[in-house]
């Protein structure tokens, strides 16, 4: 069922991973560690009926094939595994204040973040750091609170809200 | 807000109930005639009003049946068609975020495609009232300003003044504020105090403003370190208004006993004095007297922190800011040299590089390292906002910054002229889509065409996400660091990311790594001139 053809090209370069989805809904492979998953490039030959969505090598959310025609047959629980997973690893792209401090390339805002860590006063990275972990339903934007019936996020066991 | 605030401002000043000076008379009636209202024999007063209140109805008129006015007049007839086609042509500003909020109540509206069709329209809505709208609003009541060299950067905080910091948006009591600090009246009394004077300085976009319209309003800071501002201990009085002033910044203020006051209704620190306008604008023509009461607090406030703690680092940079449309008109004649020498291929493209800062990423160091990209590819940066700060703090909005350039981009800055032009405040977007637009349509080009990008790479506030809709309603992609809160969705992925190329023609690109992302916004822009058969 999941025969592929080569349509357009990727000049983009960015490095994806891709997640072909059969008929009976498995992930034609598993979704391990960042790092390695990135060394399966073969998404050379698909024919896609909508755009696939897949993560490039920071986890970011990208179109890595585009469409041909109408609707396809994803697994929609295989996707929201996929993107937690990529959540996770975008997460770790996100530096702590002494990374900031480190990293920033205006001295007087290094030389600041230092006099208010000997003054004991909180700046924007401090309070960064101690949100972390931020809320993965939060960053999928899978969270809703707009109605008093919620609540609502979207999970594999809740594909809906309320 | 902002938009309405300043647009109210110009009715009530022609008015005579708001005694400010009309400074932008040109500007009032070029525009105006843009807008088709009369201007023959007509008073700037009179032609004002009637501009105010056609920005004002832009931005919240109920009846669908009276056209956007504002887009009518500013928007090139060929996007008008696309939008118009799109059926994204917004009713009003209000009724659009209206909708915006009645259709994502609970069970309203589950098509997701209409959705984003009505986020589009909120995105124009956005553009043309809150930016475009506000930034006539300005010009007319404040001026156009001018190119200035200022200062930058917290080294040119000086011990012993009165130092006031404005932080915020609002232009109107600023405006006031500056002027009665420069009243010798004041001065007298700060140097009574023991004070060598009065000394302003900005965070965000109000300084960034008033800089290129007064001068002696030295940037210090964006708003994401707004603290550490505070936390130099320097500063006497804080000046807040609406949007990006941190709750957080009371704590610091507080250790320091630097005054805080917040001068708009709506936005309030717990802790802070009020001296502000009030939710009705019912004291506006009382504009001149909190002025005063505010230089006077902070006189005092000098007064009673004598002998606090300074610490000051010491680094200090020049920057020149205020350059426009009708600066670049000055300078060139018009647009045709800008134009030909993107023609030519002496300067690859322009990016106009915003936004806000996002701890996601290092603090500044995201959009340093893709203007670093731009720059060695002879690519023309135009900038404000917060993330022009690290690019004025760091030498890059100076003559001498040319040496970072590739050499096309070098020699047409001529030995006068920065590579990274900053335009101003957030709301000067426009002057950025006036250049972009202007030098498109001297090369007889659709902007979305062009080798033209949008850059927001620390991008935070809803504020972002609306600037870089307006670019991409106008057909210039948009390129980012921080991804947005979308993974949950491929229909709304795909959308945003490539979903718009056929339509509008710009689509959206987030690269974490910001030397990946200089490098695909130049790639795209060469691809582009291909496109256009510019190059071989």
């Amino acid at each position: 069922m999941a025969h592929t053809h080569h349509h357009g090209d990727h000049g983009d370069g960015t490095a994806v991973h891709v997640h072909h989805h059969h008929g009976d809904g498995t992930a034609a492979h598993e979704h391990g560690d960042a790092a390695t998953s990135h060394e399966d490039r073969s998404f050379a030959h698909i024919h896609t009926h909508r755009n696939l969505i897949g993560f490039d090598e920071n986890d970011v959310s990208t179109v890595i094939v585009a469409a041909d025609h109408g609707e396809d047959d994803d697994d929609p629980q295989a996707f929201i595994r996929d993107y937690n997973e990529a959540i996770r690893a975008y997460r770790k792209t996100f530096p702590t204040k002494d990374e900031v401090a480190e990293k920033t390339p205006d001295p007087a805002v290094c030389e600041m973040i230092h006099r208010m860590d000997e003054l004991g006063l909180e700046t924007t990275f401090h309070r960064f750091d101690a949100q972390q972990p931020q809320c993965g339903f939060g960053l999928a934007g899978t969270c809703c609170k707009i109605c008093n019936m919620g609540p609502c996020r979207i999970t594999p066991k809740a594909p809906r809200g309320v | 807000m902002h938009a309405r605030e300043v647009m109210l401002s110009l009715k009530w000043a022609a008015e005579g109930k708001l005694d400010l000076p009309i400074l932008g008379q040109q500007k009032i009636l070029g525009t105006a005639r843009a807008f088709g209202i009369e201007t023959e024999g007509r008073s700037a007063e009179d032609v004002a009003i009637d501009l105010a209140d056609t920005l004002l109805d832009d931005l919240s008129e109920t009846d669908p049946h009276r056209p956007y006015r504002t887009i009518d007049a500013m928007a090139p007839a060929e996007r008008r068609r696309v939008w118009e086609e799109l059926d994204i042509l917004p009713i009003s500003a209000y009724h659009e975020v209206f909708d915006a909020m009645r259709r994502t109540g609970c069970a309203v509206d589950g098509d997701w495609r209409s959705v984003m069709q009505e986020f589009l329209r909120c995105g124009l809505a956005f553009t043309f009232s809150g930016v475009v709208g506000a930034s006539i609003a300005t010009d007319s009541l404040f001026g156009i300003g001018d190119r200035v060299t200022s200062k930058v950067n917290l080294g040119a905080l000086k011990e012993g003044y009165v130092n006031i910091a404005v932080h915020g948006h609002l232009p109107t009591l600023v405006s006031e504020v500056v002027k009665v600090g420069r009243d010798e009246a004041f001065l007298e009394r700060a140097r009574a105090a023991g004070a060598k004077g009065i000394r302003f300085y900005g965070i965000c976009c109000s300084g960034l403003a008033a800089m290129y319209r007064y001068g002696g309003v030295i940037p210090l800071s964006n708003a994401v370190s707004a603290e550490l501002v505070l936390g130099t201990g320097a500063l006497d009085l804080w000046l807040a208004d609406v949007q990006d002033v941190f709750p957080a910044t009371m704590d610091v203020a507080k250790c320091f006993q630097t005054t805080v006051v917040t001068t708009s209704d709506n936005a309030r620190l717990p802790g802070a004095e009020r001296m502000e306008y009030d939710h009705h604008h019912a004291n506006i023509g009382e504009t001149r007297a909190l002025a005063e009461r505010i230089v006077n607090r902070a006189i005092e406030s000098f007064e009673a922190r004598r002998g606090i703690p300074v610490h000051i680092p010491q680094f200090e940079v020049k920057a020149e800011v205020g350059f426009s449309v009708e600066y670049v008109h000055r300078r060139f004649g018009g647009m045709s040299p800008l134009a030909e020498a993107i023609r030519d291929g002496r300067i690859t493209g322009i990016v106009n590089l915003v936004g806000c800062n996002n701890p996601k990423v290092p603090f500044e160091r995201c959009i340093v390292d893709v203007v670093d990209v731009l720059l060695r590819e002879n690519v023309l940066v135009l900038t404000n906002g917060c993330a022009s700060f690290p690019l004025m703090k760091l030498g890059y909005c100076q003559a001498s910054a040319a040496e970072r350039c590739g050499e096309g981009l070098a020699s047409f800055l001529e030995g006068d002229l920065p590579p990274v032009w900053h335009v101003g405040e957030c709301i000067d977007n426009t002057r950025s889509s006036g250049i972009l637009a202007g030098v498109a349509g001297e090369l007889g080009q659709r902007v979305a065409d062009m080798p033209y990008a949008f850059s927001s790479p620390e991008w935070s506030n809803e504020k972002a996400v609306d600037a870089a809709l307006g670019f991409r309603l106008m057909g210039v992609s948009s390129y980012h660091c921080v991804e947005p809160q979308i993974y949950g969705s491929k229909n709304v992925i795909e959308f945003l990311k490539q979903g718009t190329l056929e339509t509008l023609g710009s689509r959206m690109v987030v690269d974490v790594d910001p030397v990946a992302l200089g490098e695909r916004i130049v790639a795209d822009m060469r691809a582009a001139r291909r496109e256009l058969g510019w190059d071989a």
